[in-house]
């Protein structure tokens, strides 16, 4: 099952336009990518305004640490993707918003429960990650989109930081095994 | 997947999640250099969650992407502006031992002048310095004063929604209505009809008890909440009517609620008690009723029967 991003560019062509610095490269990436970006940073930090702002500082930190990017370590995606993230959490984790966002009570079961309206090609992608078993979809919640270190999850559920390796290992599997049938293009 | 990696597979996840430290991550980096199966296992890794990040794909609104542009275009400006400073304290590289003969009069009569004018460049550059910095501080408390507006905006949207939910339940409730629902099984009470509000940033919640409660003068309503395995009562109200509002503010928030009424002459071992459970998003979860035993005390904790799941109405 293919799942199909907005471009046409082969990744080298992407990071070559990255190098550029051009406001056609700015277009280009930003179409190909905006998407999947602003949809992490608005499951992190939960106020679309708050997700704008958020994934506005990470472009141009993406844009000004693009000579940083080493195709040696990674993908572009990966990068992308964790440059923003981690700007997400770093800001969700500041003193502006920690106590400020009033959390809701069920915030670890969320994963699934979004209600706003998806393309097509991602409620295929939606069915199978809510196949995930309950327990790794609240491993996957905590490490991924709340920032959690497997320490803090091991001292905030009370579960020795062995198992909730082995856990999280579990979690990866059947994650993957989920997703095997979806490439991009 | 069963091939034998030269390293745990647990430090790879913590890799691809951001978790490693600046060793680890060295370490795992020269190892998908030196080792394809790390590299693949690492990829394969990224993949998926690259695949759960699209998952949660969402466009953002049209007009961001030239905010954006003009974002980074502001930012490579300040940038290439900072980057221009003077270098021209580089010595030259000229080799100028000059032996020109100046003649030491007028050597003496133009060192003055220029040693002014070097206190003066150094006060000026200093001044330039200081401001830029000052200009930061306050571009940075300024981020912060605008995250903080952002952030007790959307809160006061929450709280506002939140209290418009309640009142228009008020309101729905004076109305003759068919969505009220039932606090026990039909055929154990007689018409006992409840709503449950809830507003999680106040916890403010309250119980509304509409027409047909069958009670004795001196009976009494208890709220119990659900903590830590056991039913704590938190609130009665005495002088149960039929028919009348029933407030508790300002309750504990609890998965559980639980009602209970007793006459005051025989307290704590009511009949028969209800159970109303509930989410934090105004959603009742269930309700049941607990019948005790003749002879029994009340026992917390005790499971009871849940129906089935019936939103409130909008």
């Amino acid at each position: 099952m293919k799942h199909s991003r907005q471009h046409s560019h082969t990744e080298e062509e992407l990071i070559s336009l990255l190098l550029e610095r051009s406001e056609r490269a700015f277009s280009v990436i930003y179409d190909a990518y905006s998407p999947t970006l602003f949809g992490i940073v608005l499951k992190i930090v939960r106020s679309e305004e708050i997700a704008e702002d958020i994934l506005q500082e990470a472009f141009v930190k993406i844009w000004q640490g693009v000579d940083k990017f080493d195709r040696s370590k990674g993908s572009l995606f990966t990068w992308l993707l964790n440059v923003t993230r981690n700007h997400a959490i770093d800001y969700k984790r500041s003193k502006y918003a920690r106590s400020q966002v009033p959390e809701s009570e069920n915030s670890v079961g969320i994963m699934a429960e979004e209600s706003f309206e998806l393309p097509v090609d991602t409620i295929g992608l939606r069915e199978q990650i809510d196949k995930l078993s309950p327990e790794y979809k609240v491993l996957i919640q905590l490490l991924y989109f709340e920032g959690y270190t497997q320490k803090e999850i091991s001292d905030e559920m009370g579960i020795p930081l062995g198992t909730v390796k082995t856990r999280v290992r579990a979690a990866f599997i059947q994650l993957r095994e989920l997703l095997k049938e979806y490439r991009y293009e | 997947m069963s091939r034998q990696l030269p390293v745990d597979p647990d430090i790879l996840e913590s890799y691809v999640l951001g978790l490693t430290s600046s060793e680890e991550t060295a370490r795992i980096e020269a190892l998908k250099r030196e080792s394809p199966d790390v590299a693949r296992e690492v990829r394969e890794l990224e993949s998926s969650l690259e695949k759960l990040s699209s998952a949660y794909s969402k466009t953002p609104r049209p007009s961001l992407k030239s905010a954006i542009w003009s974002s980074i275009q502001a930012a490579s400006t300040t940038n290439s502006n900072s980057s221009d400073k003077p270098t021209s304290n580089r010595p030259s590289t000229s080799n100028s031992e000059s032996t020109s003969t100046i003649n030491t009069t007028q050597a003496s009569w133009f060192s003055l002048p220029m040693a002014l004018l070097a206190s003066l460049s150094v006060c000026s550059i200093i001044a330039f310095i200081y401001t830029q910095r000052q200009a930061t501080g306050l571009q940075t408390e300024l981020e912060g004063v605008k995250r903080d507006l952002l952030t007790l905006r959307a809160h006061a949207q929450s709280t506002e929604s939140n209290l418009v939910a309640a009142t228009n339940e008020l309101n729905f409730r004076n109305s003759s209505s068919t969505h009220a629902i039932p606090l026990t099984d039909v055929g154990h009470s007689r018409n006992v009809m409840a709503r449950i509000y809830v507003n999680p940033h106040d916890t403010l919640r309250f119980i509304s008890l509409t027409e047909g409660l069958t009670s004795k003068e001196d009976s009494h309503l208890i709220l119990w909440t659900y903590n830590n395995r056991n039913f704590v009562a938190v609130k009665s109200c005495e002088r149960l009517e039929p028919g009348k509002l029933v407030s508790f503010n300002a309750v504990p928030p609890s998965s559980e609620f639980l009602l209970t009424w007793e006459s005051s002459s025989n307290p704590r071992t009511p009949d028969k008690a209800s159970i109303v459970a509930v989410s934090s998003n105004n959603v009742m979860l269930g309700f049941g009723e607990k019948r005790r035993a003749k002879g029994d005390g009340f026992i917390a904790g005790e499971p009871i029967r849940r129906n089935a799941k019936r939103p409130l109405p909008r």
